[in-house]
């Protein structure tokens, strides 16, 4: 099978540092179709796309655009969130070296639609080149009247500042995300009220995924309806993926969604590197389930990670053969999460080192049948209780395993009298 | 009316309403533990996490709002469970050490777990060892017990605009304190006490000198001697159960005497001096054309706050010393010579709802001789509850005594020291005369009264309109010191309290202090002022006869010596939050 | 560019934070922000010292405490860990005979963990001050060191 490569058509063809090389490929053409429509129109066509978040969490974008598109504030933000710290996943970083006025263009036509004039595009601070290129496509848009005021001639007006992260996994989060902008430490907000109603420096603020803004300008070009016959019923257009850990290729592949794993994996990535075996494979990140090889035949869509109590996630697919051992991998992933949580909460900032140690115990071969149930009842109250998604979703690779895994867990008890 | 059901109850609710407050009204008790009435909702412990039937997680009950047809459940094992695991979590990365804690017994966290049935712990402890910072006289953090609900940083930073708390680092390495690891000593902070006041564990106490206090007692070389303020007489009560607002007076009385102070003084007394000598200085300011608004001393939270970051208005407050301080000078001074004792001899306990008068009486100035302090130690009313309690006291069953004199007569003015707009209203009551009015002021002049941040009037007083303006809580306060900074304040006489409603709200008061509270303080507070006989402070016949005896005359050469005081300014730089 | 500048190059805002904390650490050999900055930065925004603590002390970047020249960032995350045969951290820490958290004792290096980088597909990687290397070898590492070095 191949990748259907219509939001990174052009990564890889165009010079990213040239305007020109992207107006000459049909660049900012859907911007100046999104302008002589109005703004309902324009969400319209992206609701009977069904687009949906990029991010991982999946919400329908026409929904988001419209809670903005109703808030009466003069003053709105759009904010596409390019601070993709989720481990495994780096199409972001791809699209924004590769193709950055595009994004500007799914800015600019989702500001038009929903009446913002302002525009935060929030970029990790690891992504150095990324950060570099963009900044330099809002300089080009800028200087040819693609952003700020009166762009192509009409009335409409919408800039862009890039602002840089400082080393913050958790500022993906929405509402992280606009404290950070805001210059403060990452943390969650209580919601209500949501960033639509209240947002960055209390303005009604909708935040978006860098594939999200992305699809905008593709579903404009091709219209809504001829997009949502891409992929599936519940998840319509493509996904990009990332390949990634003991696979033969790894980078980014779009496809459409309703392919399998195993599909993507044998075909785009080539099967597992040295022909090793398969052992485990995470999807969507590092907040994603761990399945065993039989499950890959499961296909890539919305509805059918919703069965895992979590999102699919960015699109990650790390590949782990049989050289690893489940229980590192647990403890790495738990690590992380207990490094970037903004310790806001009791269930993600003291849960996070309490799995830790329960793990440590399976590692070494101390655990008992309460631990077993210890680690899976906590996993569980971290999910149902934590105050924001990183919380929410941290303990989905142990809750996975337990359910795909339990043979491990049982092997590393420590049965009394043996 | 929203229409919904909590477990097999059916609920309304009016609309925005929490699924927390809603459940109150109907006697449905969800447990909190960082929820605080008055502050913002943390919504960060998520020990108030309920089920909503066809959710997926839970809900904390204390930000989700109610909707229609809502099914809440509040005991679903799901829950059951959730809140248990969470309480556990809290307590594994807490010094449970409560025996050798000062709010044993009054732990929101261990009230919570005992309630929640949990007397045992699955998960082991991962508690980081931090030191405490107790380098200051006011108050003494203890990081090992903080359980991070945010109330601390909320107080501080929102009600008193001042914000030196904040949760440094990320995840389990986050300690809430000034920046860099300072000491509050080093920062900006003014001891107001209002983070202790909310603070639902012992992470955060006032410094205990009741230590200090025993020893005095039990010392026969010391003549032990105590004086307690207008705010303490309507909250005592508190520490033995009594609902807010019950006037406790000849109680307080007499447990102090049953605790061995040889003398039980009233601070009531040198409130009434406060405004006769504050009063001669507004009054010799506004026919001097001095400086102006002049702005009140007595309450050392706002003193702190002026001189660190606001040192070019401290020429506009008055010179007077507040009440506690004006006593300590007097007894060591004028009683001393009286009585034919010692001063050295003499100890000084205040009982004061106040944290940052423990600081206030260790300021060098606050020495006649230069080498005791006129008031040796500050206890809040808090710690005269413990004192109580250690004493063996049944409080409810005290008959009442009353206060020795010569220090033991007073008005209602004095009395109303305790509530936002009271020294101002007492100041009016003498300056109005002073200023030859000849009609009465009013007595209850509501216009200062009542928890507004930031109440004003103009008084006719002998034909001249004196403006003044009633700041309470830090965040107020600096908003008129702006101003008076930037010489656009509007107004001839200003006065301050820190605290929110004033005394009655000091951080050393009883625990529990919410806005009910204070309204409930502040009504008993009018009626102690009510009751009294004399309610104008230059109508106290023990005030004649002391300037009479030994002050001779306001502002004279004595008075200065004794009442007056002056500030220093603590920082070169002013950091507004 | 001394601190005075960097603050006018930004608007006089609280939100201006991050970006002038970025902008200062990256000019400075110490690679930190020191309390005397941090006391000047609070001042031209008109927010708290401890506001800008706080904001040190959260973001990984940030550090109040001196560091090398070059800080290096291993990335210790699951797609770089299951191609590192090697161990990059090790390899790094050998090299420079210094452990993660430690700096060299000529002030030139710091070496640190790092969350994922982002470029899983190239893996295994690290981050020397603003520059990302990746598909790294022990031989590459021992090279990129030395010629830093110098």
């Amino acid at each position: 099978m191949s990748e259907l490569r219509i939001v990174t058509k052009r990564c890889g063809q165009i010079n990213p540092l040239s305007i020109d090389d992207f107006l000459a490929h049909e660049g900012y053409l859907a911007l100046e179709k999104a302008l002589a429509m109005t703004g309902p129109a324009v969400i319209d066509e992206v609701k009977t796309a069904y687009l949906r978040g990029r991010g991982g969490a999946g919400f329908p974008t026409a929904t988001k655009m419209m809670s903005l598109a109703v808030e009466s504030d003069p003053v709105k933000y759009v904010v596409c969130n390019g601070d993709e710290g989720e481990p495994g996943n780096f199409k972001d970083r791809y699209l924004m070296e590769n193709d950055p006025h595009m994004i500007l263009e799914g800015m600019a036509i989702v500001a038009h639609a929903t009446g913002a004039k302002n525009g935060f595009l929030y970029i990790r601070g690891e992504y150095d080149l990324a950060l570099k290129t963009m900044k330099w496509a809002v300089e080009q848009a800028r200087k040819r009247g693609y952003l700020g005021r009166q762009i192509l001639g009409t009335s409409f007006e919408f800039d862009v500042e890039v602002r840089s992260g400082a080393g913050s996994y958790v500022c993906g989060e929405e509402f992280a995300l606009i404290e950070s902008i805001e210059g403060k430490p990452g943390r969650t907000r209580v919601k209500p009220p949501f960033p639509t109603q209240k947002g960055i420096f209390g303005k009604p603020t909708s935040i978006s995924n860098v594939e999200t803004f992305a699809n905008v300008p593709v579903i404009l070009a091709m219209t809504g309806k001829e997009y949502a016959k891409i992929g599936t019923k519940s998840s319509t257009g493509t996904k990009l993926l990332c390949l990634s850990g003991n696979v033969r290729n790894r980078g980014v592949f779009e496809v459409p969604f309703g392919r399998s794993i195993r599909s993507v994996i044998d075909d785009l990535g080539g099967g597992a590197a040295g022909d090793r075996k398969i052992r485990m494979v995470q999807l969507g990140g590092a907040c994603g389930p761990i399945i065993p090889p039989f499950m890959l035949d499961m296909t890539i869509d919305y509805e059918r990670f919703e069965e895992f109590e979590s999102k699919t996630g960015a699109g990650a697919i790390i590949v782990i053969d049989d050289r690893f051992d489940l229980f590192q991998i647990l403890l790495r992933i738990v690590r992380f999460f207990a490094h970037e949580s903004c310790g806001k909460c009791v269930p993600c900032r003291e849960g996070n080192a309490q799995l830790e140690l329960m793990i440590a115990k399976f590692i070494d071969r101390r655990a008992t049948m309460a631990d077993l149930v210890s680690l899976e009842s906590l996993a569980r109250v971290m999910h149902q209780t934590s105050l924001c998604g990183l919380g929410q979703t941290c303990p989905t690779s142990i809750i996975a395993a337990l359910r795909y895994f339990r043979e491990d867990f049982l092997d590393r008890i420590e049965y009394p009298g043996l | 009316m929203i229409k919904f059901r909590i477990n097999d109850i059916d609920v309304e609710c009016p609309p925005d309403t929490t699924i927390l407050n809603a459940a109150k009204a109907y006697h449905v008790d969800i447990p909190t533990l960082c929820y605080y009435p008055d502050l913002d909702i943390k919504s960060d412990c998520r020990v108030c996490s309920i089920e909503i039937v066809g959710q997926k997680g839970l809900s904390t009950a204390c930000s989700t709002i109610a909707r229609q047809g809502m099914q809440v459940l509040t005991n679903s094992p799901r829950v059951l469970n959730a809140r248990r695991t969470i309480v556990e979590l809290i307590l594994a990365d807490h010094d449970a050490n409560c025996t050798a804690c000062a709010k044993n017994l009054k732990c929101e966290l261990q009230n919570l777990a005992r309630k929640l049935g949990i007397d045992s712990n699955r998960f082991p402890s991962v508690l980081k060892h931090r030191s405490p910072d107790d380098a200051n006289p006011a108050l003494v953090r203890n990081p090992d017990r903080c359980i991070k609900c945010g109330r601390c940083i909320d107080v501080c930073r929102n009600i008193q605009g001042i914000g030196v708390l904040e949760g440094m680092g990320r995840g389990r390495d986050v300690v809430i304190g000034p920046a860099f690891g300072r000491p509050l000593s080093d920062a900006f902070c003014t001891f107001c006490g209002q983070c202790a006041s909310v603070c639902p564990v012992g992470a955060i106490l006032e410094k205990d000198d009741t230590e200090p206090v025993w020893r005095a007692l039990h010392d026969p070389r010391k003549h032990v001697v105590v004086q307690t303020a207008p705010a303490v007489r309507v909250t005592l009560g508190e520490e033995s159960g009594d609902k807010p607002g019950v006037i406790v007076t000849g109680k307080l009385v007499a447990a102090l005497r049953l605790l061995g102070f040889e003398k039980v003084f009233d601070t009531d007394f040198t409130a009434d001096l406060t405004i006769i000598e504050e009063g001669n200085e507004l009054l010799e300011r506004i026919r001097t054309k001095g400086v102006l608004p002049m702005m009140t001393s007595c309450c050392p939270g706002w003193i702190d706050f002026a001189e660190q970051q606001y040192p070019e208005i401290l020429p506009y407050v008055s010179t007077c010393k507040s009440p506690q301080q004006m006593f300590g000078a007097l007894v060591k001074t004028y009683y001393a010579q009286k009585e034919k004792i010692d001063p050295a001899d003499i100890f000084v306990v205040s009982v004061m709802p106040c944290t940052a008068k423990k600081y206030e009486a260790k300021r060098p100035e606050m020495s006649v001789d230069g080498i005791h302090p006129d008031v040796d130690v500050v206890l809040t009313t808090r710690e005269l509850g413990k004192m109580m309690k250690q004493m063996g006291i049944d409080f409810d069953e005290l008959a009442d005594s009353d206060f020795d004199r010569p220090f033991g007569e007073t008005t209602g003015a004095a009395a109303i020291f305790g509530a936002t707009g009271g020294v101002m209203e007492a100041a009016l009551r003498t300056v109005s005369v002073l200023l030859g009015e000849d009609k009465d002021i009013d007595l209850d002049f509501n216009a200062v009264r009542g928890l507004e941040g930031i109440k004003e009037a103009v008084v006719e007083l002998g034909g001249i309109p004196v403006r003044v303006a009633v700041a309470h809580s830090l965040a107020n306060a600096r908003i008129l010191a702006e101003q008076v900074k930037n010489g656009t304040s509007a107004y001839d006489f200003i006065e301050v309290m820190c605290c929110p409603g004033g005394c009655i709200g000091g951080g050393g008061q009883p625990y529990g202090t919410i806005a009910k509270t204070r309204v409930d303080r502040l009504e008993a507070t009018y009626r102690v002022d009510r009751s009294m006989a004399v309610r104008k402070s230059h109508e106290n016949p023990a005030i004649k006869e002391i300037y009479g005896e030994y002050l001779e005359k306001p502002l004279g050469e004595r008075a200065h010596r004794l009442l007056h005081t002056h500030y220093h300014k603590r920082s070169e730089t002013g950091i507004r939050p | 560019m001394p601190l005075k500048d960097i603050l006018g190059n930004h608007p006089r805002t609280p939100d201006s934070l991050i970006g002038i904390l970025l902008e200062l650490q990256a000019e400075k050999d110490r690679n930190c922000v020191t309390e005397e900055e941090a006391r000047e930065i609070a001042l031209h925004l008109g927010i708290t010292e401890s506001r800008v603590c706080a904001v040190l002390a959260f973001y990984s970047f940030f550090s109040t405490k001196p560091r090398g020249k070059h800080v290096i960032r291993v990335c210790k995350d699951v797609p770089c860990h299951v191609v590192d045969t090697f161990d990059v951290l090790r390899t790094v820490e050998d090299f420079l005979g210094v452990k993660a958290g430690e700096t060299t004792a000529n002030r030139k290096f710091t070496v640190e963990t790092t969350s994922c980088l982002g470029c899983c597909d190239k893996g295994p990687a690290m981050r020397i001050d603003g520059d990302l290397y990746v598909d790294l070898t022990a031989e590459r590492i021992r090279q990129i060191l030395a010629d830093i070095r110098g």
